[in-house]
């Protein structure tokens, strides 16, 4: 393994710190909802902001019985744009005294709803919602941080030398030990050559990720500290609930815009580097076949895919192991089909663009900006409820809710920030896919 | 597919369109062993032709063949005999020299002892082995294009298809680069097809030439056999009087240019048995005295220019 590749793993790795450091923090938010009178069939909600893993302890009771709901963004929606017997939720309780622990599916925005179902008032005599910091990364960041280090320690302070010193002393009998920097693998067909150098150009493209996620950090850092302002017996704890609600929604409807803009550098970096012109006409003047090198560019993306997606789901199921959640484990399980079934479509529609471009390799080109958006989608966010954002039915419902809460007002809780960044969602998109498309297609020839 | 064809490669009226612009124009083309020179002026469909060669675009209508072998149907088996260097050349920046040579080696299967050995002495006879180490983004335009003519030649192929091979490169290394080429000809029997516009330098090199214009191939064969395909020559006279002799060419229908240099009158003409027969005729009835009479036609840049001219006219 080279110094440059060793380098190139050291910085991803530090990609990985940063997001699973980022999911640790928030964890950490908390509060108390609906304390006090209720009125008959009144809905009282809270907003969180959590991490795959999280933990929420609830504990509840009232003078008679109540429903609480645990639910994701788009369920709320439902929720209150549809009748309550078709209401789908991640977690419902019922009950005078309900004390539970939640853990949260995946990374998103949950809302917490507690329900009057009665004809009558109902005394809620104690209601703490507190959602634990999610410990449960800290295994994950401690091996990605062993690694840097090690790394680090490799290169820079010299363990490279004493161990190459060692294999040197090893070797010495061996009669070519000249050459032996050269090991070519006579096994290895086209395949594995071209996967282990797309492998390595892989590490490349997550080098932009980097700047992507200090700026998430950053943003991270500004909730954790509103946040942290909230207390219970703050006398405008309720302008600061409103606050931070507000804030919540400005992050969660911005991280599409976020995601598109780094999707467009990095199918700039595509284009401008491995994947320009020159270098693809290279790649098939030699004996690569187009196939190939699309095969393996698709399964080198699959493979870093995976990545964050074996993290979320063992965090969960790994707390599972010492804490009885309830639903925890189905609700981790559930997101492994919806990632396979998501990549397998993305999959699918760029193997059928190849098949419809075959004659240009353009279509490669174009196979690989559609992979890199599900890469960058699916690594920065892994959450199946964001998925639900980038896709473009959601936004069009999301505006035609807001339309109908401007002409109905108060009926629907549609912030107007909700309604903006969904437009500017579309638009944006659409603009994204123009330019892309034009970039792609603007050229008959690869050379 | 053609099979067992005396051809390396071969075009039967290939076309190709770019929307409404004709690339290529019922092209035929047949280039035997050895090394053949493809010259055309820009925009006449060098580039385009070596593209479809490699089946890096697909012709409008027409073939193409190389070793007998449809370039769109059997692509691999064209691929694996051979060696490429594009005119514009191009791999990762963060890539080694060495690591890059590896990689081609690898997919030609190579042994590794000879692979190793090949390597070595690839990069030492492109004076590249001190930069072995260096990654492509540190190197001169030179340099890459050497970097690309030895991953070329890695595979030792049958047929190396060169584009504009010495741009950007040092007078010396071009040197070294026709030394190589001509080596390779004569050692391993390797073709050579180059696409240049540097025709002195194709001239020391090629045995055989395509005259490419307009998407089509207006002259084939060797310096003489294009030397028959147009009617024009260029002379060069020198006598007593160069008055006189201006005088008397310029009133010829067969001459079309002609200029005077410190007394040598340099003539392009359209007849040259009737130029040769007026031009005897009058010295000896003006009793004029020749000291310099020849033709400079085996030049491939005079001749490259007449066909071209001849076409357009």
């Amino acid at each position: 393994m080279s110094r440059r590749l060793r380098r190139k793993i050291s910085f991803f790795f530090i990609c990985l710190i940063l997001v699973v450091g980022y999911s640790l923090r928030l964890g950490g938010t908390g509060g108390t909802v609906g304390r006090g009178d209720m009125f008959p069939h009144e809905l009282r909600y809270d907003m969180h902001l959590a991490t795959a893993g999280t933990r929420i302890y609830v504990n509840i009771s009232a003078s008679d019985n109540i429903e609480i709901y645990f639910m994701n963004y788009t369920q709320f929606l439902r929720f209150y744009t549809s009748n309550f017997s078709e209401v789908s939720y991640l977690y419902h309780y019922e009950g005078k005294k309900i004390e539970t622990i939640i853990q949260v599916p995946y990374t998103g925005v949950f809302y917490f709803i507690i329900n009057n179902t009665n004809d009558k008032e109902v005394i809620i005599h104690e209601s703490i919602i507190v959602e634990y910091w999610n410990y449960v990364y800290i295994p994950f960041l401690a091996l990605f941080s062993i690694i840097v280090i090690l790394i680090i320690l490799y290169d820079y302070l010299g363990i490279n030398r004493i161990i190459k010193t060692l294999k040197r002393y090893f070797q010495s009998k061996a009669k070519n030990k000249i050459h032996s920097n050269y090991k070519f693998n006579k096994k290895s067909n086209r395949i594995s050559i071209l996967l282990k150098q797309q492998m390595y150009s892989a590490f490349t493209y997550y080098n932009i990720l980097a700047l992507s996620l200090l700026i998430l950090i950053i943003i991270g850092g500004f909730t954790l500290i509103e946040s942290s302002s909230v207390s219970p017996v703050d006398i405008n704890e309720y302008i600061r609930s409103e606050l931070r609600r507000q804030l919540y929604e400005f992050l969660i409807y911005s991280l599409p815009l976020y995601s598109i803009g780094f999707s467009t550098l990095l199918a700039t970096s595509l284009f401008s580097n491995e994947y320009e012109k020159g270098y693809l006409a290279v790649q098939l003047s030699l004996p690569i076949e187009r196939k190939e090198l699309f095969f393996t560019k698709i399964l080198v993306g699959m493979v870093f895919l995976l990545v964050p997606y074996i993290i979320v789901p063992a965090t969960v199921i790994a707390t599972n192991t010492y804490t009885e959640v309830p639903k925890a484990k189905e609700m981790a399980f559930m997101t492994i089909p919806y990632m396979v079934v998501y990549s397998l479509f993305l999959f699918g529609v760029c193997v059928l663009i190849n098949i419809i471009l075959k004659r240009s390799t353009q279509s490669a080109l174009f196979s690989f900006t559609v992979l890199t958006f599900l890469n960058v989608y699916l690594i920065i966010f892994p959450s199946y409820e964001f998925l639900e954002f980038i896709n473009p039915f959601e936004a069009f419902y999301t505006v035609l809710v807001g339309i109908l809460e401007y002409v109905e007002k108060d009926k629907i809780p549609i912030s107007i920030y909700r309604l903006y960044f969904s437009i500017g969602y579309i638009v944006f998109s659409l603009l994204v896919v123009y330019v892309l498309s034009y970039q792609i297609f603007k050229k008959q020839d690869i050379t | 597919m053609i099979a067992m064809t005396e051809y390396i490669i071969e075009t039967e009226n290939l076309v190709k369109h770019y929307r409404d612009v004709v690339a290529l124009n019922s092209l035929n083309m047949r280039v035997k062993k050895g090394i053949h020179g493809f010259i055309g002026p820009n925009g006449a469909g060098k580039t385009t032709t070596i593209k479809i060669l490699l089946n890096h675009i697909f012709p409008t209508a027409g073939n193409a063949y190389v070793f007998g072998y449809d370039v769109v149907k059997d692509t691999q088996k064209i691929r694996q005999r051979v060696g490429v260097l594009l005119e514009r050349f191009s791999i990762p920046g963060d890539m080694t020299a060495i690591s890059y040579l590896e990689f081609v080696a690898r997919l030609y299967e190579l042994p590794t002892q000879e692979a190793k050995h090949r390597i070595r002495g690839l990069l030492d006879l492109l004076e590249l082995s001190n930069a072995a180490s260096r990654e492509f983004g540190t190197f001169s335009a030179g340099m890459k294009r050497k970097l690309g003519f030895a991953a070329a030649l890695i595979s030792n192929p049958e047929l190396v298809i060169l584009d504009e091979p010495t741009a950007n490169i040092d007078p010396a290394s071009r040197m070294k680069i026709r030394e190589v080429i001509r080596d390779y000809y004569k050692e391993f029997g390797t073709s050579f097809f180059i696409s240049s516009h540097i025709l002195t330098e194709l001239e020391r090199i090629c045995n055989t030439y395509s005259i490419i214009h307009q998407g089509t191939i207006i002259g084939e064969g060797t310096l003489e056999e294009l030397k028959g395909k147009t009617s024009k020559s260029t002379y060069q006279i020198r006598v007593s009087d160069t008055r006189k002799l201006i005088d008397f060419l310029s009133t010829k229908e067969y001459v079309d240019e002609l200029y005077e240099d410190e007394q040598i009158v340099t003539v392009i003409i359209n007849d040259a048995e009737t130029f040769q027969n007026d031009l005897f005729c009058f010295l000896s009835s003006e009793k004029l005295q020749l000291r310099l009479f020849h033709s400079i036609d085996d030049n491939l840049e005079n001749i490259f220019k007449y066909l071209i001219e001849e076409k357009r006219a």
